[in-house]
């Protein structure tokens, strides 16, 4: 009897380790295939020839392809630049230097959203349709409330993240992530 | 004391195989499922322009700035062409294998065309071909592709600037095809 539940017990825990290990490795954690920098994560080697497959199963594991780094370098943020974790109920300002690309975008994500609800271009911003600041760099404004200026929706509540998807980068920046700077999330208030 | 340690290596030798299977396998799953919905949504050896709610369904956090035409290509038969009608601005090219390698992809900036004829070739065919798939520039707009299996996935991705041109952006990749090569 107590074979069997120890029998259990290991097969158990082993499975979970497994799997808690591969989230957590293909998730960026020990930064052991993704590259840190601030509260932007990015996978370095996302469909390239050398894509390792912690980076793959990062990407396919979510339902989701990885692109060509040299096509599009992709950064994800589940935390402000303070180390809080991005919550919609807060609002968020996201500003800074976007111009090594040719374009960009940037998007609200869900942790654990299964169900499809963006049909449409909500929780997403397009750089053709940035205002830019008189320095040349973007205000970004996060809020699941109306606000001026480049407004970015969120959903009314929940865990959320932002990925920033930089289109057509300049040659140098795609292999070698860190070199340009990245937007700071500051959190404004919560309700 | 034996008894604690035989169970803690019995679970840590099986936390290192599921770890290692799936690392190595759910991604190839995946990517087998994705290619099955993309099948049932455009059929196979042809061309469909996927309407925001499908993409969101088949490719999720796919940015909703770019429309996406999807093919996914089986080479039993011989190689597949694409002619691709490209809007005018930002579009891409990107062809993935069934492991979610993405193979091959080709941007605006590189060739900046207005229609695009892309052979797909699986590289095995290729007598002698043992290079890395690399786009053959030959006359004109028309590219040959090696691809690395017998199927795969090409996803045609054109920016929609504006919510307002995506409409038109989108009956501009309607205007595309894939089929067989003659």
């Amino acid at each position: 009897m107590f074979g069997r539940i120890k029998l259990a017990l290991t097969c158990l825990i082993g499975m979970a380790v497994g799997l808690l290990s591969a989230h957590y490795v293909a998730g960026g954690g020990l930064d052991l295939v993704a590259r840190a920098q601030g509260p932007w994560r990015t996978w370095p080697s996302a469909g390239l020839n050398t894509m390792d497959p912690y980076t793959k199963a990062h990407f396919l594991a979510t339902g989701r392809l990885p692109d060509n780094r040299r096509e599009i370098v992709e950064y994800e943020a589940w935390s402000d630049s303070d180390g809080r974790p991005l919550d919609a109920a807060c609002s968020y300002s996201v500003q800074g230097d976007f111009a090594w690309s040719r374009w960009w975008s940037i998007s609200v994500t869900e942790k654990g959203t299964v169900e499809p609800r963006r049909g449409g271009r909500a929780y997403s911003l397009d750089s053709g349709e940035i205002v830019l600041q008189p320095d040349s760099t973007a205000l970004v404004s996060v809020s699941a409330h109306a606000a001026s200026g480049n407004w970015l929706a969120m959903p009314a509540s929940g865990a959320v993240g932002l990925l920033l998807r930089f289109y057509d980068p300049v040659p140098g920046t795609r292999e070698r992530p860190g070199i340009q700077s990245l937007p700071r999330i500051l959190r404004r208030g919560c309700q | 004391m034996s008894g604690r340690l035989f169970w803690f290596t019995a679970a840590l030798l099986l936390g290192i195989a599921v770890h290692l299977a799936y690392i190595l396998f759910v991604p190839r799953q995946q990517m087998e499922a994705k290619m099955s919905e993309f099948s049932a949504l455009a059929g196979v050896n042809k061309l469909a322009v996927l309407a925001p709610e499908a993409v969101d369904r088949v490719l999720p956090e796919a940015d909703p700035a770019l429309a996406v035409a999807a093919c996914v290509f089986d080479l039993s038969d011989g190689p597949v062409m694409v002619n691709a009608k490209i809007p005018h601005g930002y579009w891409l090219v990107s062809l993935y294998a069934p492991n979610g390698d993405s193979f091959y992809s080709l941007n605006s900036r590189q060739a900046d065309v207005s229609h695009l004829d892309l052979v797909i070739r699986n590289r095995a065919s290729a007598a002698g071909d043992q290079a890395v798939p690399a786009p053959q520039a030959g006359a004109g707009n028309r590219v040959t592709v090696r691809s690395p299996s017998l199927r795969g996935l090409l996803l045609l991705r054109a920016r929609v600037p504006t919510p307002a041109l995506g409409p038109r952006i989108r009956a501009d990749l309607t205007a595309s095809a894939c089929a067989p090569a003659t």
